[in-house]
Order: C-alpha cells, then sequence, then structure tokens
C-alpha cells in the first residue's frame, strides 16, 4: 500500500482501540434495542416462548420423556388406549405407547424436518434468485420461468406427487417437501434483488470497481435477509403442518416413527372415545404451527421499522 | 492540462414496450456535449431536471457506456474499455453521490464502506485498512472514535456524506465527480461540506466536476461552468463571466428565477424571465434549437435550425443569436432601444 | 390597530414519546397569523416547523403530546376542539398544501375521481340526499373553478388523468387546487416547490402569491429556503430547536439579523455575489437532554453566563421584530398577555 500522505502513528491507531472497545458495548447496546422493541408485542413473546419450549422437546426429548424407549419399537398391549393418569400424563395409544414421550420425540422429527427443508430451500432457492435479479436477461428469464411452473402448484400436491413416485418414508418427505418450497424463495429474493439492483449504494459499489458477485453477495444480499427470515420463521410452521399431513396420508414417515401426523392417522379411528390419541398430537401441531407464525410476525414487525428507518433516511 | 475531455458525448436509452421489447423511441439524455475539466479545478454543470448533468456525470465515471462520443481521462480514451481494463483507472476517479441516505449501504458499518474500495482492489492487511480507515474519517472531520463502527442510520445527513466523502478518497482519486451531494443538506451543513470539499481540494489536488441545480452554491465553488439543457450544453463559461453576463436566453432565465436572500444579489439578477411551459421530456426533444418554444427571444429560424456551440468572448454560447451566419444581434435586452419581446 | 389575528398559536409545547426517553420538541412556540397576511415558519431539518404546522391541524403522530399551549383560530382553541368540529375545520377553513406532488395523490385514482371525492365530502351534511345527484353538477363545478384558480390548464382534461401522467408542476398545481376546494380561510404550505425545478418553483410560487393576495387569503408557509421566505412572506419566523428565535419582515430580517443564529444561517447561504460562509459550528440540540436554557447557547459565539440559566423571551426590539436572546433587551416593558407587543404583529 502506497505511503498515506500524513503519517500520524499514533492518533489513528489508538483511536482505532478505543473504537474497538466501544464497539461490544454498542453491538450490545443494539441487540438490546432490537430485543425491546420485540417485547412490545405479547403476541410475540408468546410466540418466541411456544418455539422455544419445542426446540427444547426436540434436543432433550431422550431426558424428558418418562418413557424414552416407547417412542421406538417397544410396546405395551397391557396398557393400550389408557386416558390421561399420572403415570401417562396424556394417556396411551393403540400400541400402549405412552402419548407424552411420543409427542417429545415428535418434536426431534419435526424440528429437524423443518430445518433442514428450509436450509434446503434457502440454500437453493437465494442464490437462483439473485442470479437471476441481478444478472437478469436469458439466464434470469430461464430461472425465473421454471420457478413460475413449480409456483404454481401448490406447495402440498407437488410434494404428494413427488413422495409418490418415491418410496414413502421420512427422508423423502423431506426431499419432497424442500422441493416444493425453494421456488417462494427465489421468487422473494428475485423481487428484493430486483428493487435493490439501482439503489445508489450499489451503484456507488460499481464505481469503486467492485464486481456483479461482490456486489450481489456483500451489497444486495445483506439489505435483502430480513425478509429471508421473518419467511423462514413462518414457513418452519407450514413445513411442518406439510409434513405431518404427508405422513398422516401415510406418504412420510412410517410407523412406529412418533411423527404427529402418523399418530394422528393412527389414533383417529379411536376418536371420540380414546380422544387423547389423536388429539394430542394434533394439538402439538396446532401449537407449533402458530409459535412459529406469532414468532415469524413479531420478527416482521421488529424489522419493518428497520427498514423504515434506513429509507427514510432518518 | 484537461484532467477529464469529453468530445461529442451522446448517450441514448431505448424506450421499449411489449413482451417483445419493440423499440418505440428513445430519449437522448446526453446529445454531443463537449467538455474540459482542468486539472485541480472545478467545473460545474449545472440544470434542471432532464438537462443529463447526472447522465453525462455518470458516463464520465464510466457507470454508463456512451452511446458515442469519446471520454478522456489523464489523455487515455476510457469510452470502449471493459470492466477490467477500467478497474485501474476507478481507482482515479471517484463519484459522490446526491442521497448521503441511500448511497451507503444501510447493513454495513462506517469502517466496512470506507474501506470497501480498499477491498476490492485488494489493499493492505484488515489492521492497515482499518488504519487507513481511521486517518480518512479524520479527513474529513469524523473522530474515528466515535464513527468507525456506527451504522448510517445514526448518522446525521452531514456526517453520512462526509463518510460518502471520505469513501471517494480512500483511493486516492484525482478527480471527484460531485452529484448535488448538498442538496439533501440543509443550509448551514451545506456550508460546512462545502468548506471541506474547498479544503480537500487544496491538500490534495483534487479536480471536481460539480453537478447542481443550485446556481447560487456553483458560484461560490466553480472556476467553469456549464450550462446544460435537454441533453446540450448551451452556455459555458469562467463562473464570473456566466453570473455577471449571461448570455444564452435560458441561462437568463435560470439566474432570473433564483430566490435569493438579499437585496444585493436581486441588484445583480437579470430581470424576471417567466418561461411559458414546462421542460419538455427528454423523448421528445423539440426540433431545432432545443430550447426554443419556451424561449423569450426566439426568431423565425429557431425551429428548423440546430445552433452550434460557438466561442463568444471567452466563452461559447449555442444560441442563433450569437451565430454570425443569422447576423449574430445578440439578446434582445441588449440591444440598444429596443422593446423586448414576450415568449 | 392590532385585530384579532386569524390564527394564534401561543406557547406550543409538544412532545414525543420515545423508546430513548422524551423528545421535548417544541418548548414554546408562539406565533401569529393576521387574515390576509402571508407569513413564513423557516428553519432546518429537526426544528420543529413541520411539526407545528401539524399540529395546527392536529396531525401529529400518535406518540406526539401536546403538553401546553393553545392554538386559537377565530378565536376558538383548535387544541380543545371535539374531533367532529375540528374535521368541519380542516380542510374548509384551514386547509394544506403538501409537500411531495408525487406522493400526496393517490396514484390509483384519477385527479377528478379525488378532488370530486374531498368536494363531496366537504359538502356532506349540507344537502340532503335526495338533493346529492343535483349537487355533483355543482360540485364538479367548484373542482374545476379550483383548478382554474390554481392555473391548470385544459382542467375538465386533468380531471380524467391519473397523478402519474402529470408533470411534477402539474401535480402541485392540482394540490393546490385541491386545497382551494374548501374555500379556506387559510391555507398552510409545507415547502412549497421543494421537489420542483427552480424555474417551475419560481412560476407556482409567484402565482401563489398573486392568487392569496388577490383573494385576501392568509398563508402559513413553511420552509427550509430563506429566498423562498423572502419572495412570498410579509413576516418571517426564524425558528430553531422548537423555539422561534426571531421574527420580521423577510427584507429587513435577511439584511440585518439579529439572532446569532440567524446570522449563521444567513452567513451560510451561499451568495451571488460569491461569498458563502463556513456554516454553524455543533449540531441541534438532543431533544432528549436539550440545553437548560437558551437552546442555541453551546453552538452561539455570543454566549453569556446567562445564556445558561435563563431563557431568553421573545421580545420586540424595534417595529415589527423580535428577538428571543440576551443580547438584545427588549426595547419597551412586555405587558403580560399582549399578543401584539409579543410577536410583532402588524
Amino acid at each position: 500500500m502506497r505511503a498515506p500522505e500524513v503519517i500520524r502513528p499514533a492518533g489513528p491507531g489508538g483511536e482505532v482501540a478505543a473504537a474497538l472497545a466501544d464497539l461490544r458495548h454498542t453491538r450490545r447496546t443494539e441487540w438490546r434495542r432490537l430485543w425491546f422493541r420485540f417485547r412490545q408485542s405479547t403476541l410475540s413473546l408468546v410466540g418466541l416462548g411456544i418455539v422455544l419450549a419445542v426446540v427444547l422437546a426436540a434436543v432433550f426429548a431422550p431426558v424428558l420423556a418418562p418413557y424414552p424407549g416407547h417412542a421406538g419399537s417397544v410396546v405395551d398391549f397391557d396398557r393400550a388406549l389408557q386416558p390421561p393418569s399420572v403415570r401417562n400424563l396424556l394417556g396411551t395409544d393403540d400400541a400402549g405407547r405412552d402419548i407424552l414421550s411420543r409427542i417429545l420425540f415428535g418434536a426431534r422429527i419435526s424440528v429437524t424436518l423443518g430445518v433442514v427443508v428450509l436450509a434446503i430451500a434457502v440454500a437453493v432457492g437465494v442464490p437462483l434468485g439473485l442470479v437471476a435479479g441481478y444478472r437478469g436477461g436469458a439466464v434470469g428469464n430461464l430461472i425465473m420461468r421454471v420457478t413460475d411452473v413449480f409456483l404454481a402448484v401448490p406447495p402440498i400436491a407437488l410434494a404428494l406427487a413427488v413422495t409418490a413416485a418415491l418410496r414413502p418414508n421420512l427422508t423423502n418427505a423431506m426431499v419432497a417437501i424442500a422441493f416444493a418450497w425453494w421456488p417462494w424463495y427465489t421468487r422473494l429474493v428475485y423481487g428484493q434483488v430486483l428493487s435493490l439492483r439501482e439503489a445508489p449504494f450499489v451503484e456507488a459499489a460499481r464505481g469503486l470497481g467492485a464486481g456483479p458477485w461482490r456486489i450481489a453477495v456483500r451489497e444486495i444480499l445483506p439489505n435483502a435477509w430480513s425478509p429471508i427470515i421473518v419467511k423462514a420463521t413462518l414457513d418452519l410452521g407450514f413445513v411442518i403442518l406439510t409434513a405431518s399431513g404427508l405422513s398422516f396420508l401415510g406418504l412420510g414417515a412410517q410407523a412406529p416413527t412418533p411423527e404427529w401426523g402418523t399418530m394422528i392417522a393412527e389414533g383417529r379411528g379411536y376418536l371420540p372415545g380414546a380422544w387423547w390419541a389423536a388429539t394430542f398430537p394434533g394439538l402439538a401441531i396446532f401449537l407449533t404451527v402458530l409459535g412459529f407464525n406469532l414468532l415469524g410476525d413479531g420478527l416482521r414487525d421488529v424489522f419493518d421499522v428497520e427498514i423504515e428507518h434506513w429509507r427514510a433516511g432518518s | 492540462m484537461a484532467l477529464v475531455e469529453t468530445h461529442d458525448l451522446v448517450k441514448v436509452f431505448p424506450i421499449t414496450q411489449g413482451l417483445l421489447r419493440r423499440r418505440v423511441g428513445e430519449v437522448r439524455a446526453v446529445d454531443g456535449v463537449s467538455l474540459a475539466v482542468p486539472d485541480g479545478g472545478t467545473l460545474a454543470l449545472v440544470g434542471e431536471s432532464g438537462s443529463g448533468k447526472t447522465t453525462t456525470g455518470r458516463l464520465i465515471v464510466r457507470l454508463l457506456r456512451p452511446t458515442a462520443g469519446r471520454v478522456l481521462f489523464e489523455g487515455q480514451d476510457i469510452t470502449a474499455l471493459d470492466e477490467a481494463a477500467l478497474r485501474p483507472v476507478r481507482r482515479r476517479m471517484q463519484m459522490v453521490f446526491q442521497n448521503p441516505a441511500s448511497s451507503l449501504n444501510p447493513r454495513r458499518r462506517v469502517h466496512e464502506i470506507v474501506e470497501e474500495p480498499l477491498l476490492v482492489h485488494g489493499i493492505g492487511t484488515p489492521r492497515e485498512r482499518l488504519l487507513r480507515v481511521a486517518e480518512l474519517l479524520d479527513r474529513v472531520e469524523l473522530p474515528p472514535r466515535d464513527f468507525l463502527f456506527r451504522y448510517p442510520h445514526a448518522l446525521s445527513g452531514g456526517q453520512r456524506q462526509r463518510v460518502a466523502i471520505a469513501r471517494a478518497l480512500a483511493l486516492q482519486p484525482r478527480l471527484l465527480v460531485l452529484d448535488e451531494p448538498t442538496s439533501a443538506l440543509d443550509v448551514s451543513v451545506q456550508a460546512k461540506i462545502v468548506a471541506l470539499l474547498r479544503r480537500l481540494q487544496q491538500e490534495l489536488g483534487l479536480t471536481y466536476l460539480f453537478i447542481s441545480h443550485d446556481l447560487s452554491l456553483v458560484r461560490n465553488l466553480a472556476d467553469v461552468v456549464a450550462v446544460m439543457y435537454l441533453g446540450r450544453i448551451v452556455e459555458m463559461a469562467p463562473a464570473a463571466a456566466i453570473f455577471s453576463r449571461p448570455r444564452h436566453p435560458y441561462t437568463r432565465a435560470l439566474l432570473s428565477a433564483i430566490p435569493v436572500v438579499s437585496a444585493d444579489e436581486a441588484r445583480l439578477l437579470p430581470r424576471k424571465i417567466t418561461l411559458s411551459g414546462e421542460i419538455p421530456s427528454a423523448a421528445r426533444v423539440p426540433p431545432g434549437c432545443a430550447f426554443h418554444p419556451r424561449c423569450y427571444a426566439r426568431r423565425g429560424e429557431c425551429d428548423a435550425v440546430q445552433p452550434a456551440l460557438l466561442p463568444v468572448d471567452g466563452a461559447a454560447v449555442r444560441c442563433l443569436l450569437y451565430d454570425p451566419a443569422f447576423g449574430a444581434p445578440g439578446l434582445p435586452e441588449e440591444q440598444p432601444g429596443r422593446v423586448t419581446g414576450s415568449a | 390597530m392590532t385585530a384579532a389575528p386569524l390564527l394564534a398559536v401561543e406557547d406550543l409545547q409538544v412532545h414525543f414519546r420515545l423508546y430513548e426517553g422524551r423528545a421535548r420538541v417544541l418548548n414554546g412556540v408562539t406565533l401569529a397569523v393576521g387574515e390576509g397576511e402571508s407569513v413564513a415558519l423557516v428553519g432546518e431539518t429537526g426544528c420543529g416547523k413541520s411539526i407545528t404546522a401539524r399540529a395546527i391541524l392536529r396531525l401529529l403522530p400518535p406518540n406526539a403530546e401536546v403538553v401546553a399551549g393553545r392554538i386559537l383560530f377565530r378565536g376558538r382553541d383548535l387544541l380543545r376542539l371535539p374531533e367532529d368540529a375540528l374535521r368541519r375545520v380542516r380542510g374548509r377553513e384551514i386547509a394544506m398544501i403538501f409537500q411531495d406532488p408525487a406522493t400526496a395523490l393517490n396514484p390509483v385514482f384519477t385527479v377528478g375521481e379525488q378532488m370530486l371525492d374531498v368536494a363531496r365530502w366537504q359538502g356532506a351534511g349540507a344537502a340532503m340526499p335526495w338533493a346529492r345527484r343535483n349537487r355533483d353538477g355543482e360540485v364538479r363545478q367548484r373542482c374545476l373553478e379550483a383548478l382554474r384558480l390554481a392555473r391548470v390548464p385544459d382542467p375538465e382534461g386533468i380531471l380524467r388523468r391519473y397523478p402519474v401522467e402529470l408533470s411534477g408542476g402539474l401535480r402541485q398545481r392540482v394540490l393546490i387546487a385541491l386545497a382551494l376546494l374548501g374555500r379556506p380561510a387559510l391555507l398552510i404550505a409545507d415547502e412549497p416547490g421543494t421537489a420542483l425545478d427552480v424555474s417551475i418553483q419560481d412560476q407556482i410560487l409567484q402565482e401563489l402569491r398573486d392568487l392569496v393576495r388577490g383573494r385576501g387569503l392568509a398563508v402559513l408557509y413553511i420552509t427550509h429556503n430563506l429566498g423562498v421566505a423572502r419572495m412570498v412572506a410579509d413576516r418571517v419566523y426564524v425558528m430553531y430547536a422548537g423555539e422561534v428565535a426571531e421574527v420580521g419582515p423577510p427584507a429587513a430580517l435577511f439584511d440585518r439579523p439579529l439572532h446569532p443564529y440567524t446570522q449563521g444561517l444567513l452567513a451560510a447561504v451561499p451568495r451571488l455575489t460569491g461569498t458563502m460562509g463556513a456554516g454553524i459550528e455543533g449540531r441541534i440540540p438532543d431533544y432528549r437532554n436539550p440545553p437548560p436554557a437558551c437552546r442555541f447557547a453551546p453552538r452561539c459565539p455570543h454566549r453569556l453566563p446567562v445564556c445558561d440559566q435563563v431563557r431568553p423571551p421573545l421580545g420586540p426590539v424595534a417595529a415589527g421584530r423580535a428577538v428571543a436572546c440576551h443580547l438584545y433587551p427588549p426595547v419597551a416593558p412586555v405587558p403580560a398577555g399582549s399578543a401584539g407587543a409579543r410577536h410583532g404583529a402588524r
């Protein structure tokens, strides 16, 4: 690097060190402010609570479940279809397995499934959207038309078709749902990139000599993350719902996997008598989807304010 | 010696319609602009919307590719260079944009924004870059300690513009193209930024291409002023001359419309001229002289003949009133005993 | 001579509730607009001029709180009016010309739809439902008349067009016409012409000035452009940090500013004579923690110890001029509650 015009060795160095020390504090304040804004909405906090509960259940299922074995192939027909009691807080199913334990392990499946599916959808969808939006032209057109085709089919139908074609199991269900889900991210990112492409700070980057990849990833993408994060959070709930739906139809997780949808399918026949067998897994799905929805909404509210801040130039 | 020269620069934007992108018209945003920016000096490009001044600025720093004409920088023809060949050139010419709020990436902290040019060109280690950024911030009067790690939304308009200037200076350019750098700022902040720009020009020997619609501001900054209308330069002269003796009718009208603050200044203005109509769209430039439909000194030939930019007494004017081929009568208000016509 | 002014803002204090605390923005703003008078409220970003204008029509955001003061319009305190009475004032007695013509008009409706809607609504309650169909013709005439007043060429054609089809200047004229629909006595023009080119802005301001004078309308101009204020106003209020710093007729005020802030501001304006000052040191105060007395003191080159202890009152110093600064003891004792003496109204 060419020597700068004026060399002040002590000055900038000392300032930089001091600024770095301040930075840690500043970062903490910024997080705290986000948290404060998030806290304003009770519903968002409820959502966060539910999501945390589900994640904890998933992580600590082996420890929390009173009958961990029941999540596998252990059966106990003597205890089949027992109503909720002190011994089985949520009752037992038709194979005598503790429903609570199975639900906890089901959380593990659902959360893993949700995260994996969305990771794939984002990893595939976002770069495609970036390329389509920034490069444009024939390539962009091609990508978006393919995306359009996928978007024309309802995701559940698409996932159904794919699983039906492959052997029905959980892994294939995950692949199928990811297959159906990526186009939404492409479309979302495409729109974001189009609007950001002409922004002055992007032009400034071009003026510096930055190449298109650098601009797409370092300038545009960080500004597009908010809607992606919000959508991913909301989607987690819906992906879980879709997976449960597939399992319910017998096309996803197979017995004896304690997936919530499968459990509902198994317990459905015993309604309304042994209502607990189908109802509690159903409630688990409902609460989980609700939780992610509320959390996603809360995140969106927080991010919206941020976006308004910089858009208004304030 | 001119640091930057343009020769008959043209930029045409096609207007397309329909699925197959049929070309239905064109916008001649810049239509034959030739200018030279003196090394170490300031040339101001002045005009209203549709004048092409912003586009000219972008053409000069090659953010746009000219449709025709040439751009010379440091003697080198950069008109048709591709991005790879342009990279080393970009280090010596930088642009400062109009709206400081949107010319800084809102998701990046100040130090990342200012070090970006160094990163792009692979200069220095992270530590060296950070030190250099601190120096630059110091130079634009922003104490590094307080500003290194802030986000743009935590800065005022003036501070943001200083960051933009610091970023532009990172690669030690020779030319700065400033596109309305103070339009979005308050008067008192504008004064400080202008003082900063003056100081930097002296300290670093910078050359400025200053784009603005504010004639009073330009009066205080520029050595040479070029007035543009619908893609063409209609008058170009040393700053003092343009203000003391404006020659083109549009220049006079523009000057007379300035809302001045004092009686002294009001005395310096030409008599109030109210232009009829509005600025036509650049997609439908009037034939002949682009300004003729609104011109108060219009003559019969003005709608048929396109005037050339001719030298007049140390200035250059594009108007048939100064063309010897038409008798070069000059402006009506400068004729002895002549009653001024109305538009 | 002092007849009661058409609009009198008295000691208006407005606070904002923020995450970080309470921002005490307006700190006792006092101004007046007489019948047929053109008054400019001038100041830089963040001085509170827009907030003052919005407070008059009670268009403040939800986290704003009017802590004290009165806004008297034709003798009634607008701050204490019930909502329905206020709605009758808005648009009909006081009308606002908004700042940005590009966004103040709804892009999905034609100009005619928007104007007719407003005109009809303003007449609501004045006509029986069965008479309403007849009124449409009358309402349309009113819109056309307003457009003609605003010098809109081809008013009938404009009614059919969408805002996006119009140039900036035309849109601004439509906004003016909209404001004139209710035949208000007072117009509030928020940064008129800022978004327009200089030549168009000049044209429109001149026409507005002539229109206003011709019909005896009172206007409150909000602007940051001193030149515009000089062009259109009979009297100028200079605001700084939520307070009125100085009042006076524009020519006298700009040629001989008294308040140090006004002096600094004028020095910073680029002049055609080629002189341009270096701006004012410092920044506007943090409204959450403003200076205890004079809010300009931290930046003032003439700061005195008293400036940090006692807030300077806005006192008259000459005919028609008033300053809020300790450098200028008032010329005559200020009788308590005397509206004329307080803000130099004619």
